[in-house]
């Protein structure tokens, strides 16, 4: 009797917790990925002497921030 | 059972009051021990459910786990509450009622503060055993981190060499375990691609102060045993101090007290000990974390330093 | 006159209002204020009183507590810096709590005021900063104020993706500003950066690049979330309600936004106004007041999630 009520409490709480969504939805699993972002404006690739922030041929701005140094990337990596 | 309150036979008839404090305390023993029943029963179920819901949420926050063990540790809050509730209104509530009623200087005052002392003595039991139960419900979180770490280990061999320049083709190889986000500039055409690490991978920064303490464990036990034997040195000495007051023989006084210096010196060298085991402690703790994430080692020596100011 | 006194402390707006909200929904308590410390002028600003000036009083603080210090060691002390510090800090209540003639209240509302200059640690509602503080350099052009802004709008629903878009850059800053402010917020041992952002999410802050992302909320929700902004009772209510959620096995955000329809970022701005109006307003009978609420109302939520799940277990077990 007294097993069966600890045991149908531990049974409900499991359920209900089951049964909940998770709050702001489930979380994906992704891959480790490696993309590109071409210049949406003049089609160029982004390349490295240039900079992250500009494309190298038409300007286009592709961070409209001044970097500083961070923890992968440098002031540096700024267009000139 | 109650063999405090046995003593008083043989001497001259007890108050009538004093069914009432015996009965309440009869009540309160057998109370606890429904309670501390209880709360075991309910924490031997719980916590191999805890364990098997942990190893099955396959959740990156683990939050049906969560919930289930908030749930698990509301019930034995609520047991806990209960208890101190029932204490406040039946023990202690009938002793201020006495106490206020007794003189001290009657002789049976002693009856009422025994059915105090006798009572909380056996609440201090009660809370000692939620504190355990409370700890081992805790324990079931634990994971292996070294599984963890040596997942992402080998996720990290199995796609370093894996990856080519979205813009040329060329080969890119990931240098190290990148924790966020980053351009990679390939080799070959300088393109700047966008590296986004796995769900994996990203969560090493999160287990990595885990893991470090996990294999740092044993200097941290060093650190507190010898940081609990200050209180156990000071209450050593104390009992030897009140042994004095009973005692004549110059001899054996002198014994006492020198025993007492002994004890009062190894105290005060744990106060100095302590802090240093601590700083080994947390150096050691520091190196190993570094270790396993390189990239924030400039963020947690600053962190380091911080600590060390209040030990 | 609380408004006055308190709402010309950080001589900003924005607070002033919130006191003023705080004012008009707690009228049972308002008037606590109305006669106390009347023959004393607090400074607004470090809430002395205007009869003597700060110099003086922390030299009578230094002189009373050197003179301790030195009896102290004269009988074989041996003082620790955490010693001194706090004999520091108990002459420092003694001194104002006598020039002053004040209660313990306005000693803990003056503490609040002073803690920077004290003890080194900021208290929210009574944030200062000085220029070129290393800690709130923006991180690649991002400043505490903005980045709070986007934590906001992801906590309360909106991909994080769409907030970097609208912030015109990619996703790896926003990975880099999410690691480089916590760090800062650990680092920085005067809890300024921590005390801010509390500030700023208290405040709800938002910057123009932002301001046309909403995050949805029901009619209902919206009218929720005014009540807990302005009925402190309410809010207490949900807190508590939150709480016992949570103590049997319900996620209580989930609950708070099922329910109520606010979500966890509104539903903590909130909580963090009323934590600042709470420590520029110290009234220990308020907070005790509130504090018995919200006890009560969890209580009486539990008992509701508990016979939800058929009674507690223990409920066989009696005296």
């Amino acid at each position: 009797m007294e097993e069966k009520k600890v045991t149908s409490f531990l049974d409900k709480l499991k359920q209900k917790a089951q049964n909940q969504t998770n709050y702001g939805g489930e979380t994906e699993i992704n891959e480790a990925q490696m993309n590109t972002r071409d210049c949406p404006s003049c089609g160029a690739g982004r390349a490295k002497q240039d900079g992250v922030t500009h494309c190298a041929y038409c300007s286009f701005e592709f961070l409209s921030v001044k970097l500083t140094d961070g923890v992968y990337i440098k002031k540096e990596d700024n267009s000139i | 059972m109650f063999g405090l309150f046995n003593k008083q036979k043989g001497e001259e008839a007890l108050p009538e009051w004093y069914s009432e404090l015996q009965e309440s305390q009869e009540r309160w023993f057998i109370f606890l021990e429904k309670l501390d029943a209880k709360m075991e029963e309910f924490a031997t179920a719980a916590i191999p459910e805890l364990k098997e819901i942990l190893q099955s949420d396959d959740d990156l926050y683990k939050r049906t786990f969560h919930r289930v063990y908030s749930g698990v540790n509301g019930q034995l809050s609520n047991i806990r509450e209960k208890a101190r509730d029932t204490y406040e209104e039946k023990i202690l509530n009938v002793y201020y009622h006495y106490n206020s009623q007794i003189s001290v200087l009657s002789k049976h005052h002693n009856l009422v503060s025994d059915f105090r002392n006798n009572c909380s003595d056996r609440y201090n039991d009660f809370e000692n055993r939620y504190e355990y139960w409370r700890t081992q419900i805790e324990k079931t979180q634990e994971r292996d981190l070294e599984i963890e770490y040596q997942k992402i280990l080998d996720e990290y061999e199995a796609i370093k060499n894996k990856f080519n320049c979205t813009q040329c083709g060329g080969n890119i190889q990931i240098e190290k375990i990148f924790l966020i986000e980053t351009y990679i500039s390939c080799p070959y055409c300088k393109t700047q691609n966008t590296f986004a690490p796995s769900t994996q991978a990203r969560n090493l920064q999160h287990i990595a102060r885990g893991l470090a303490e996990q294999r740092t464990v044993h200097l941290y036990e060093e650190f507190e045993t010898e940081n609990n034997k200050e209180r156990e040195l000071y209450h050593e000495r104390h009992e030897l101090g009140l042994s004095k007051i009973h005692e004549s023989d110059k001899k054996v006084l002198n014994e006492i007290q020198s025993k007492m210096d002994d004890l009062e010196q190894q105290r005060q060298f744990v106060i100095k000990n302590a802090p240093k085991l601590h700083q080994i402690y947390l150096r050691a703790m520091y190196d190993e974390w570094n270790k396993i994430t390189p990239d924030l080692k400039e963020h947690n020596e600053k962190m380091y330093q911080n600590q060390l100011q209040h030990l | 006159m609380f408004k006055k006194l308190f709402g010309s402390l950080t001589g900003d707006n924005k607070t002033e209002n919130q006191n003023h909200e705080a004012q008009t929904s707690n009228d049972n308590f308002k008037n606590d204020y109305e006669n106390e410390d009347q023959e004393v002028e607090y400074d607004p600003e470090t809430l002395h009183g205007t009869h003597y000036s700060v110099e003086d009083f922390d030299n009578e603080v230094a002189e009373r507590a050197e003179a301790w210090i030195a009896d102290e060691r004269a009988s074989g002390e041996n003082l620790e810096d955490k010693d001194i510090q706090n004999i520091y800090f108990n002459y420092r209540r003694a001194v104002y709590t006598e020039w002053n003639n004040c209660d313990s209240d306005q000693m803990i509302r003056f503490e609040h005021a002073n803690s920077l200059k004290y003890s080194g640690i900021q208290t929210s509602g009574f944030v200062k900063v000085e220029d070129n503080n290393p800690f709130l350099e923006p991180v690649h052009g991002v400043d505490l104020r903005t980045y709070t802004a986007m934590c906001l709008k992801i906590s309360a629903g909106i991909d994080y993706l769409e907030v970097c878009k609208a912030m015109g850059f990619e996703p790896v800053i926003w990975e880099e500003l999410n690691t480089i402010w916590p760090q800062r917020m650990g680092e920085d041992t005067s809890f300024t950066v921590t005390t801010l952002f509390g500030q700023y999410y208290a405040e709800n802050v938002t910057v123009p690049q932002l301001e046309n992302l909403k995050a949805e909320i029901s009619e209902e929700g919206a009218a929720n979330l005014e009540k807990i902004r302005t009925d402190r009772y309410f809010y207490e209510e949900l807190a508590g309600a939150r709480q016992a959620a949570y103590e049997y096995g319900i996620d209580g955000a989930q609950w708070i936004l099922d329910n109520f329809g606010i979500n966890i970022a509104d539903f903590q701005s909130v909580a963090m106004q009323w934590m600042t109006e709470q420590n520029q307003n110290w009234n220990s009978e308020n907070i005790m007041e509130f504090s018995n609420y919200q006890q009560e109302k969890q209580k009486e939520y539990a008992a509701k999630f508990a016979a939800e799940q058929g009674g507690n277990i223990a409920d066989d077990v009696n005296f």
